[in-house]
């Protein structure tokens, strides 16, 4: 595995507002990197730094270990925000102007319209397209590099269900090509279903980095109820593995420690001869998780 | 280099236009020719025909500016620039891109103006000999010097405003009432010097020729210390720009 992308101590102060503080970072080939914060977290503003459009404050950062000269970017297929392109031109024509700054070879527009599913209105003015179609001419003009490195910055912002899955699915073909992919977002769940590693940004600050499995799999969370609560909430105290329970939307919900399963609980409880009339695993969701880790910093 | 196609697009619709002018141009001339013959003065004569034409296509300078603002502003209310930049292109290359483009237009008001001036020469002017024709032609190096002044100005207040509309108001503005009230002041009230003015030092390069049909006392001639002025301006605009677009977010 080899360093794509490496910061150290980026800084970016608008004024008043530090936008990113000190953040270092280092993401290795072949990830899928989640950039994960609520709006207005510094995201973007990461990004930009990292793309040569946002100057920064301070610190450093490095594109495969050569620096942040202009012309690495030719070998990173990104896309800011909204996509942005020549609205009086068509997709060919501004796929063009980007093959052209990218040095592109033999670029196949062609083929890549086809792959995101924008052929047949490949001879439209850019600003006759729904955001849909503009989201996949972006994804095509990163493409057109056939880049090592993509980067999406909120690619599914403002589409239909439809149009979200497909965006996703999309993302997810190019990450099994074997391409390394930083997505920004403020969706968990497009994080959880699309990222192999994440990192939460809050206010400017990385809060937290790990892999997304590790996070879902650190506990498990039960829920569980019995006609008896008191009963119930006496047993599940005494048991060890068991770190916290708490009563929500009518049911008790325990989180066990990762080698107590939902299949010990029970015997244990029937045991104890308290008969769960409901008792479900239910896969801690990074939602959860994400909540925690902006709630503990506070 | 990129000029974007876009940018070709509008040029080509307002190169054509330019031409459009000029050929109004002409017949209005021809016109205020038959004018100038009975009366006897010899604006399109060669050896004085490349100072008088010079001075009147000076105008055609502003449709330029327009267009050169046009193609920056664009750039950035369409936020093309910024993914220019995310695909690889440098800041300089940018620069030399737009550069690039006034550099064109240039030679295009360089070229429309010889061929304009040898047309109308050789209808119009009794000596037609090769020696005359060239003579004085440095004015049409100066109008060169002078567009090119004019459009690194344009470039610079359109990189600073970044909106084509305030950015032509202004232009226009600073242009054509700013600065020459403020020199006009200077000059007439307090008899200060004002040749280091920039859009004045562009206008010195090729000074109001048509006087000399009656007085007989203009600078015939394209001043050393003019050029130096207008060139020195020239650069101060054009590396502003190139502060301005290297050291800002876009
Ligand atoms: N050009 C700018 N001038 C001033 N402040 C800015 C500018 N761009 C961003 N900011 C500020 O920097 C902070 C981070 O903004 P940024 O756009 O990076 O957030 P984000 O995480 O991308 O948010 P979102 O999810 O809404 O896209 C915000 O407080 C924002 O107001
Ligand atoms: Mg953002």
């Amino acid at each position: 595995m080899s360093t794509v992308l490496q910061t150290n101590q980026l800084t970016k102060h608008f004024g008043r507002i530090k936008a990113v503080q000190e953040l270092d970072l280092q993401i290795e080939t072949g990830q899928v990197f989640g950039i994960l914060g609520p709006n207005g977290s510094g995201k973007t503003t990461t990004l930009g730094m990292l793309l040569g459009v946002t100057k920064r404050t301070s610190g450093t950062f490095s594109w495969f270990e050569q620096g942040e000269g202009h012309a690495l970017r030719k070998r990173i297929g990104a896309i800011l925000e909204h996509p942005i392109f020549y609205p009086f031109l068509n997709s060919i024509e501004n796929l063009k102007i980007a093959a052209h700054i990218k040095d592109v070879q033999n670029p196949d527009f062609d083929g890549l319209l086809k792959t995101v599913g924008l052929y047949d209105r490949r001879l439209d003015a850019f600003k006759t397209y729904s955001l849909g179609m503009k989201q996949r001419l972006a994804i095509a003009t990163a493409l057109v590099s056939d880049p090592d490195i993509l980067i999406f910055d909120e690619p599914t912002n403002g589409l239909d269900p439809q149009g979200i899955a497909d965006i996703r699915k999309m993302i997810v073909d190019i990450a099994e090509m074997g391409k390394t992919i930083i997505l920004a977002s403020h969706l968990l769940d497009e994080v959880q279903k699309v990222c192999s590693d994440f990192m939460v940004l809050k206010s400017g600050v990385k809060v937290f980095q790990g892999k997304v499995d590790d996070v879902l799999n650190q506990k498990q969370r039960i829920e569980v109820y019995a006609d008896d609560e008191e009963a119930l909430r006496t047993a599940l105290s005494e048991v060890n593995q068991v770190s916290s329970v708490k009563f929500e939307y009518g049911v008790l919900v325990a989180e066990l420690n990762e080698e107590y399963s939902a299949r010990d609980l029970n015997t244990f409880l029937y045991e104890r001869g308290i008969v769960a009339s409901h008792l479900a695993n239910v896969r801690s969701s990074l939602e959860e998780q994400f909540l925690s880790i902006l709630d503990e910093d506070d | 280099m990129i000029i974007l196609a876009l940018f070709v697009l509008i040029y080509f619709a307002v190169g054509l236009s330019f031409k459009k002018v000029i050929d109004w141009f002409i017949e209005e001339n021809a016109e205020g020719f038959s004018f100038f013959v009975d009366s006897g003065l010899p604006i399109f004569d060669f050896v004085d025909i490349w100072q008088n034409l010079a001075y009147i296509t000076f105008l055609f300078k502003y449709i330029l500016a327009f267009v050169v603002i046009i193609s920056i502003c664009l750039e950035y209310s369409n936020k093309t620039i910024r993914q220019n930049f995310i695909d690889g292109l440098s800041r300089t290359e940018f620069l030399f891109s737009k550069v690039g483009l006034i550099v064109f237009l240039t030679l295009l008001s360089g070229i429309l103006l010889t061929i304009l001036g040898l047309i109308l020469g050789m209808l119009y002017s009794p000596v037609t000999s090769f020696p005359f024709v060239i003579t004085n032609m440095e004015f049409v190096l100066a109008h060169m010097l002078e567009v090119f002044g004019f459009l690194s100005f344009a470039l610079f207040v359109a990189t600073l405003i970044r909106r084509t509309g305030f950015s032509i108001v202004l232009f226009v503005f600073y242009a054509t009432s700013i600065e020459p009230i403020a020199t006009g002041i200077m000059k007439y009230q307090y008899e200060l010097p004002v040749w280091y003015f920039p859009i004045t030092s562009f206008g010195n390069l090729v000074r109001l020729p048509f006087e000399k049909y009656i007085f007989r006392e203009v600078q015939d001639y394209v001043a050393l210390q003019d050029v130096l002025v207008a060139s020195g301006w020239t650069a101060i605009f054009l590396y502003l720009t190139y502060l301005l677009i290297k050291k800002r977010d876009v």
